[in-house]
């Protein structure tokens, strides 16, 4: 036990030790962070009428956010798989910084849907001994269990394994190779459960429609590995902790095959709304063509797609084996999926209403100022992590420095 | 796990601790004085909060289907006090609980209805919604629809329209509010149970219990509900003093409201605001399990449209046709 | 952006502070003295607002006959037409009533309702008299439908109770929504529309023009 405050000590203290690079990143996140509280708080205190939502567009660029995050949370599992069930060995190296990834995502998740409540707060309504949990009925209240189940597993991992290396053990395989081998089902199950919760919408058709769940998860598979195609690169480059290409490459071929499979989802979803003409086809219109007059929207997709597209062209081209050009299609798949979902996937649910109306939506300032609070807080709590992680993991921060790995406690 | 191919620069626990000399220990704590300052004035927008905002009554407050009838007597005269304090008007806020046996159904006749929009102001000023002004009908919980004649495509609909005198040659009227659907959608969305249908099938919302999670208002396909986007604005002469906790008292900020077939009138055994008020009788209200009540007879005997059925909702709102 | 809600660090501090204690202290809101004077009560309110004012179910028709009968007026037909007898064909135009319109359908004959020779009731297929007050029996002489409908509480507006038995209630009858010389239900003035959200993106078309991209 006490040992494990010297721990938790020697944590503390290393996260504010670095280099005048690391205190300027890390105070420029804490300031867009408190930025960002500082319009939460304007909020809390006047009400959602400080968003851009309406009772037409019920819910915006919180829910936006969330939801394309729970799918970069759930990527941190492409490392997983091959690590652990493929038994590839460079992922082993890399497949905790995944994990710490999905730990800063799912706490970024969670803000997102605690800045969306028009009642933070009575949170507590949500956990049972205080609330009244309405489990299993609520498809909100499974993602509410998902999504803490995740970020709990992913803790227990990462923690576990940390504190292993920290002391010099061996980690003891039943502590933790059950977790990875749940966490990873429970990372398909928290997109699963995040598409249910539009597919569950009988009102909605743009929504209520079986190809959201696979598409989300293609998309997930797309994006999240991009993300940490460009992260595990700014490791190697600024700290000194070597990860060499193969886990690069390794994700840029799952990013291949998921872009292939989200373009053909989206050639379903495409052909299925427009080719018959029903009346459910308005969303997709508003969202492609623009309806009545209202076309919002029409820019972003159209733009989300190009980007998808090149990115789509890059992964599956032999040019994408040079980092530079992997990296464009990263960050071109990260933003276009990003818009794609952001906009494309929650808004026009809305759109036009259940009874027809046509209400647009954009974030106001505050909406927005907070939005980008909480990615800065996410970026500031993985800085973090990767702050203490590296040290420990590359062995400069040990219990016991001169017996490295061999201690039986 | 394995160590890095750099060699690892080895600190220990005691090395790591001697690093923390003096001057450090200065620096971090004019960071921490930094931090905790910048952070206090991200919150000062706090200090906007009005009086009562938030309190610890609110705080520890059950949901109302456990409350006993002394906790809920003391809640109603507490919310009864704070209505005078914040708008200047004391109301009654009454329990209203459901009559035993009824069952409410609407009824609404497209033929007759002539789309004057008296139901939906009548629904305003009944549920003492939030307004700007007389002409406010934002919050109504009820939308009247022009359609064209030879079509019911809703999302061909006009909500706004404006003419000298209605109904329009070659349109009709469709008024939409909340269906007190059997199969509720917003029921089985709510993760706090905080709406629920009571046993006169009348959805309610228990406003102190709504977290604002507006995952109802995604849910319901017929837009019944509506979102307290910031405090009711209310003058003293708007308000309706006869209210009820689940009904039509003024809501929070920040909850989900909707129609309650004015369940504080139709409880005590009167008609809903909206129905008062129509002037051509397109609407019928009444109790289904009675088989000679209107709304039987109607089901009974006359060409029934359900909106939506395909959603599978099994509303207890029909439009029906005389013609 | 902080330049724009630009606090002092003091409030910052105060604020931190009012995070702790907010949820104490607004527990005894309820003890806060409410100055009486400045409270409206539930039944001032009422007498102010006129409580119901905005249930107003007057029918849309004040009903001259009807209302003349209940007032116990004692204006008699048969004091004219004593002498001005029935005429049973449009040979000549109305000398009196010429304000009437008579717009019912193929129903175009003053004799077909009103009592040829009791002016102060109508007639019925046999010629027996209805009487004034009757006048739903002379409608569902051909609105037999309409009639069955009114009678189970379906056409019609409602008042009362939903807990009273249809045949119990007070019924609007026929003429008080119906004028019975131009039958058709009168065009009504729309109160105001709903506007598109303030807070909302866009805006909505003008319902003219919206309303003419439908025509085409």
């Amino acid at each position: 036990m006490k040992q494990y405050l010297v721990f938790l000590g020697n944590i503390a203290r290393i996260s504010f030790q670095g280099s005048w690079r690391f205190y300027a990143w890390m105070g420029f996140l804490t300031l867009i962070t408190l930025i960002g509280l500082n319009a939460y708080a304007r909020q809390f205190a006047h009400g959602l009428v400080t968003t851009g939502m309406t009772d037409q567009v019920s819910w915006g660029a919180y829910i936006s956010n969330f939801t394309y995050l729970v799918g970069i949370a759930a990527a941190a599992v492409m490392l997983v798989i091959p690590a652990y069930i493929y038994r590839n060995e460079p992922m082993h190296k890399v497949v905790l910084f995944g994990e710490m990834m999905a730990i800063a995502v799912i706490v970024m998740c969670l803000l997102f849907v605690m800045v969306d409540l028009g009642r933070a707060d009575r949170f507590h309504h949500m956990i049972p001994p205080f609330g009244i949990f309405n489990f299993p009925v609520s498809i909100l209240a499974w993602d509410v269990i998902v999504l803490n189940g995740y970020l709990l597993l992913n803790l227990h991992i990462v923690g576990y394994l940390m504190y292993s290396q920290y002391r010099g053990v061996k980690p003891t395989a039943k502590f933790y190779i059950p977790f990875v081998f749940v966490a990873i089902v429970w990372a398909i199950s928290i997109h699963t459960v995040t598409a249910f919760l539009y597919v569950s919408i009988g009102g909605r058709p743009y929504w209520n429609h079986p190809i959201i769940a696979p598409r989300f998860l293609a998309s997930a598979f797309t994006s999240g590995p991009a993300l940490l195609v460009i992260t595990f690169q700014i490791i190697r480059r600024w700290t000194k902790y070597w990860i060499g290409n193969e886990p690069i490459f390794t994700l840029r071929r799952i990013m291949a095959v998921a872009m292939i499979i989200n373009f053909f989802l989206l050639l379903c979803e495409v052909f299925t709304e427009f080719y018959v003409q029903t009346y459910h086809v308005a969303a997709s219109e508003y969202l492609y063509f623009g309806l009545h007059g209202h076309n919002g929207l029409v820019p972003w997709i159209w733009t989300a797609i190009a980007l998808e597209f090149v990115a789509l062209v890059l992964l599956v081209m032999p040019v994408s084996r040079q980092l530079k050009w992997l990296n464009v299609a990263c960050v071109l798949a990260f933003v276009g999926i990003g818009v794609e979902k952001g906009m494309g996937l929650i808004v026009p649910g809305f759109v036009p209403t259940p009874l027809g109306e046509v209400v647009e939506y954009l974030p106001s300032l505050n909406e927005f100022l907070i939005c980008i609070g909480i990615w800065a807080f996410g970026a500031l709590l993985y800085s973090w992590m990767l702050r203490v992680a590296i040290p420990i993991m590359d062995g400069s921060l040990r219990a016991r420095p001169d017996t490295p790995g061999g201690s039986s406690e | 796990m394995d160590s890095s191919q750099k060699p690892p620069e080895s600190r220990t626990v005691q090395e790591a601790a001697r690093a923390m000399d003096r001057r450090t220990f200065l620096k971090n704590t004019g960071l921490g004085a930094v931090g905790f300052l910048g952070f206090a004035a991200a919150l000062s927008p706090l200090l906007e909060l009005e009086k009562g905002d938030l309190s610890l009554d609110d705080f520890l407050q059950k949901h109302y289907r456990e409350l006993s009838g002394d906790e809920l007597e003391k809640i109603l005269r507490e919310l009864e006090r704070r209505t005078a304090r914040d708008f200047g008007v004391e109301p009654t806020i009454s329990d209203a609980r459901p009559v035993p046996g009824a069952e409410f159904v609407y009824a609404l006749n497209l033929s007759r209805c002539v789309g004057c929009r008296r139901c939906a102001h009548a629904c305003v000023k009944e549920n003492n919604q939030s307004r700007t002004s007389d002409q406010d009908l934002e919050g109504s919980f009820i939308r009247v629809l022009e359609l064209e004649n030879g079509s019911m495509n809703l999302e061909n609909s006009e909500h706004y329209y404006d003419p000298e005198l209605v109904p329009q040659e070659g349109k009709y009227y469709m008024p939409v509010q909340c269906h007190q659907c059997r199969n509720a959608p917003c029921v089985k969305a709510c993760p706090v149970q905080a709406t629920w249908t009571q046993d006169d099938g009348i959805t309610v919302v228990d406003y102190n219990w709504c977290i604002g999670c507006r995952y109802c208002m995604a849910a319901c396909p017929y837009y019944a509900r509506r979102f307290n986007f910031s405090k009711p604005k209310l003058e003293p002469q708007q308000i309706n003093p006869n209210q009820a906790y689940l009904g039509n008292r003024i809501r929070p900020k920040g909850v989900v409201e909707k129609c309650t077939y004015c369940l504080q009138r139709t409880r005590e055994g009167e008609y809903p605001a909206c129905m008062e008020v129509c002037p051509t009788g397109a609407r019928v209200f009444g109790n289904i399990t009675d088989p000679d009540s209107e709304v039987a007879q109607i089901i009974k005997d006359k060409r029934i449209y359900v909106l939506k059925e395909e959603v599978g909702t099994q509303p207890r709102f029909y439009y029906f046709f005389d013609k | 952006m902080l330049f724009y809600q630009r606090v002092e660090l003091k409030n910052g501090l105060l604020a931190t502070a009012l995070m702790v204690a907010v949820l104490v202290l607004n527990g005894c809101g309820s003890s806060d003295p409410v100055a009486d004077d400045e409270v409206l009560t539930a039944a001032q309110i009422a007498e102010q607002w006129g409580g119901t004012a905005h249930l107003a179910n007057d029918p849309v028709r004040p009903t001259g006959g009807l209302a003349l009968h209940r007032l116990g007026w004692t204006y008699d037909c048969m004091e004219c037409h004593r002498l001005l007898t029935a005429r049973w064909h449009h040979d000549r135009p109305l000398v009196e009533h010429r304000d009437l319109v008579l717009e019912h359908g193929a129903n175009r004959f003053c004799l077909n309702c009103h009592h040829p020779t009791n002016r102060n009731a109508f007639v019925d297929y046999d010629g027996a008299e209805i009487a004034e007050q009757d006048v739903v029996l002379l409608c569902a002489k051909c609105h037999g439908p309409t009639y069955r409908d009114w009678t189970r509480g379906i056409h019609g507006r409602q008042t009362g109770s939903w807990q009273t038995p249809v045949a119990d209630r007070p019924r609007l009858r026929c003429i008080q929504c119906h004028d019975p010389h131009r039958p058709t239900y009168p065009l009504l003035t729309p109160e105001s529309a709903p506007t598109y959200p303030v807070r909302a993106a866009g805006g909505h078309a003008p319902v003219a023009a919206h309303a003419a991209e439908q025509e085409h």
